[in-house]
């Protein structure tokens, strides 16, 4: 398993500190943020892995909609990356409503360290799955363009267009049924 | 029917003239006849028939009497029981008998409707009535009130709320927990009847639903906000435990990180303990010892506390003593200015970092009520601020322990007073604490 990032936003320091050293060993790297006002910008620094985020991470705050304003800016600026929702007892509901909003898990507070980091390490998972899924997606897109331009450059000529291109005539053939061009 | 009165009183008046002249030539005739011819059997004749005539004449008198007598009874008779029309020869009397009769017929079928009107609205109340005399019978009671206690009266309520029901004076309003354990908010006036004398107008109303749910609604609000302190003081104090048993297991531990996680671990218990200590101070306050304070002595001290507070962080401070808030009220005076700095306190961090602050205290009053007003010109609240705002151990600010208002109620209440809120004048909020001149109770 490789170490992952992950960004902690909760307003309680000793809850960053507490999910420092139960997560040490399996992260490279662990941030804080402690105001939802710094989470864009905190994002935008670095890849990360993982995002936990503490549904209440506000003084008094107790309904959630931080937590869930924030999990729905993840979801549109990061699609990828995972969402763990933390909460309290009483927050189950809201965790399954942030479920259902696209977090990829959540942990009761106060959390065993055990479980805790099995969430993260699955999500870290989770994240690199659909960041492959991504790359994957982006390779066929790339080589789709660059046999189309090789295609128009050559005004249609596939010998021509399969020589530029470093392909025999029967591959540049295939990827062209490949991509319907 | 227009000349009906005419014939009958033509008939009856000449009725009785026919009658008399008949009698008076009758009588004439059997002393003409007995005189002059000796006719003694044809005179005695003469005379049974005159004497005949003048039964009649008796009887058709004294049918204008019965009338009257009917009419009498008629008044008397409950309903609509009353002599028949149109008596025959006594037109005028007994058309205005007709009259008065349909009147008081009219009158008495209104008054009728009136009262059935009144029974069915008492019916139709959902609180229990009953109107009980002075030597404690119950003489009326609503149809709600037959539900509740069935035909043993009051004392279908079981014998101890019987009694504290019937030792209510007027006027008092008193909450009384029924046999069964249902709550009723009993309240009683009195009034007097005209020829009656004096009654007591019981009422019970069922409260209890309404008190338990507000009841249990603090209590959830209280115990969510209890488990996420907890919780969350809990969190890093479990996972840091944790953390450093497995630190330790390591072959060379790392002393420097089992001591962080150790330090976090005590600071925070502590937090939890200090946690208990304020639920406590707001769970079990001390009652209240009542003494004579001065208004303008509290706001002199209130404003050599706050004021330099307030104006040390560039706030403008104002307090003012209106002439209704200057008697004396009986309060405890170190939790009286406890309530009112806690007030200022929450006024002061709602003004925090906005331009031209101002906050202030004002204390006004009536005969019967002190009136210490906090106010300032911060963002006010909302309606669901307002309601949380009272929950004990709710706070928006970092730090803020959440008791500052709960605790400023609670010595509101131990003074048989209250907090209330309104939009203050200035722009934001404004907190009135209202105490009792009298607090005893």
């Amino acid at each position: 398993m490789t170490a992952a990032a992950i960004l902690v936003l909760d307003d309680d320091k000793d809850v960053l500190k507490a999910a420092r050293l139960a997560l040490g060993k399996q992260s490279a790297l662990i941030e804080a943020c402690e105001s939802p006002q710094d989470l864009e910008a905190r994002l935008a620094e670095r890849e990360y892995d993982v995002v936990l985020l503490d549904m209440n991470f506000a003084p008094g705050e107790r309904s959630g909609a931080e937590g869930l304003d924030a999990l729905a800016l993840i979801r549109q600026t990061h699609p990828h990356l995972s969402v763990i929702l933390m909460t309290t007892f009483g927050g189950v509901s809201l965790a399954v409503e942030g479920l259902k909003r696209g977090a990829a898990d959540f942990v009761l507070k106060p959390w065993r360290n055990d479980a805790l980091t099995a969430a993260v390490a699955k999500a870290a998972e989770l994240t690199r799955t659909r960041r492959a899924t991504q790359e994957e997606l982006n390779l066929d897109e790339l080589e789709r363009r660059a046999i189309a331009r090789a295609l128009a450059i050559h005004g249609g000529n596939v010998s021509k267009a399969a020589a530029a291109l470093g392909l025999t005539r029967p591959a540049l053939y295939r990827r062209m049924a490949q991509y319907g061009l | 029917m227009g000349s009906r009165p005419l014939k009958g009183a033509t008939g009856f008046a000449l009725g009785v003239a026919i009658r008399a002249v008949l009698i008076g030539g009758l009588v004439f005739g059997a002393l003409y006849v007995a005189v002059t011819w000796g006719f003694f059997a044809t005179a005695l004749v003469l005379a049974g028939v005159a004497v005949l005539v003048g039964l009649d004449l008796v009887r058709s008198a004294s049918s204008a009497d019965r009338i009257l007598a009917q009419f009498i009874d008629g008044l008397i008779a409950e309903g609509e029981e009353r002599p028949a029309r149109g008596q025959a020869g006594f037109g005028r009397l007994s058309a205005a008998i007709d009259r008065a009769l349909d009147r008081i017929g009219r009158s008495r079928a209104e008054r009728q409707r009136r009262i059935d009107y009144l029974q069915t609205l008492a019916d139709t109340v959902s609180a229990s009535l009953f109107v009980v005399s002075p030597d404690g019978k119950v003489e009326w009671m609503n149809q709600a009130a037959h539900r509740l206690v069935g035909a043993d009266g009051i004392a279908g309520l079981g014998p101890e709320a019987a009694g504290r029901l019937r030792a209510l004076p007027a006027g008092a309003r008193e909450i009384l927990r029924l046999s069964n354990g249902t709550a009723m908010l009993a309240s009683t006036s009195g009034f007097s009847v005209p020829g009656a004398g004096e009654r007591k107008l019981i009422g019970l109303q069922r409260v209890a639903g309404d008190l338990d749910a507000v009841e249990l609604k603090a209590w959830q609000d209280l115990a969510r906000i209890l488990s996420h302190e907890m919780m969350n003081s809990l969190t890093p104090i479990c996972s840091l435990a944790e953390s450093s048993q497995a630190l330790l297991r390591e072959p060379e531990p790392d002393t420097a990180e089992i001591g962080e996680a150790l330090e976090v671990i005590v600071r925070r218990s502590h937090g939890l303990m200090s946690f208990v200590d304020r639920y406590r101070t707001v769970a079990d306050l001390p009652p209240p010892q009542l003494e004579p304070v001065e208004p303008r002595a509290l706001v002199e001290r209130v404003d050599r506390l706050m004021g330099g507070l307030a104006r040390s962080r560039g706030v403008g401070y104002e307090s003012r003593l209106d002439p209704g808030g200057e008697a004396a009220v009986a309060a405890d005076p170190e939790l009286l200015e406890q309530a009112v700095i806690n007030l200022l306190k929450n006024a002061l961090d709602a003004v925090q970092d906005r331009p031209e602050a101002r906050l202030g205290l004002t204390c006004a009053g009536d005969a019967d009520h002190l009136v210490i007003e906090v106010w300032d010109n911060g963002p006010g609240l909302s309606p669901e601020e307002l309601e949380r705002a009272f929950v004990p151990f709710f706070t928006r600010k970092a730090g803020g322990s959440g008791i500052g208002l709960s605790l400023s109620r609670q010595i509101a209440l131990a003074h048989n007073g209250r907090i209330e809120y309104r939009a203050s004048p200035a722009g934001g909020a404004a907190f009135r604490l209202i105490l009792p001149r009298r607090a005893a109770g």
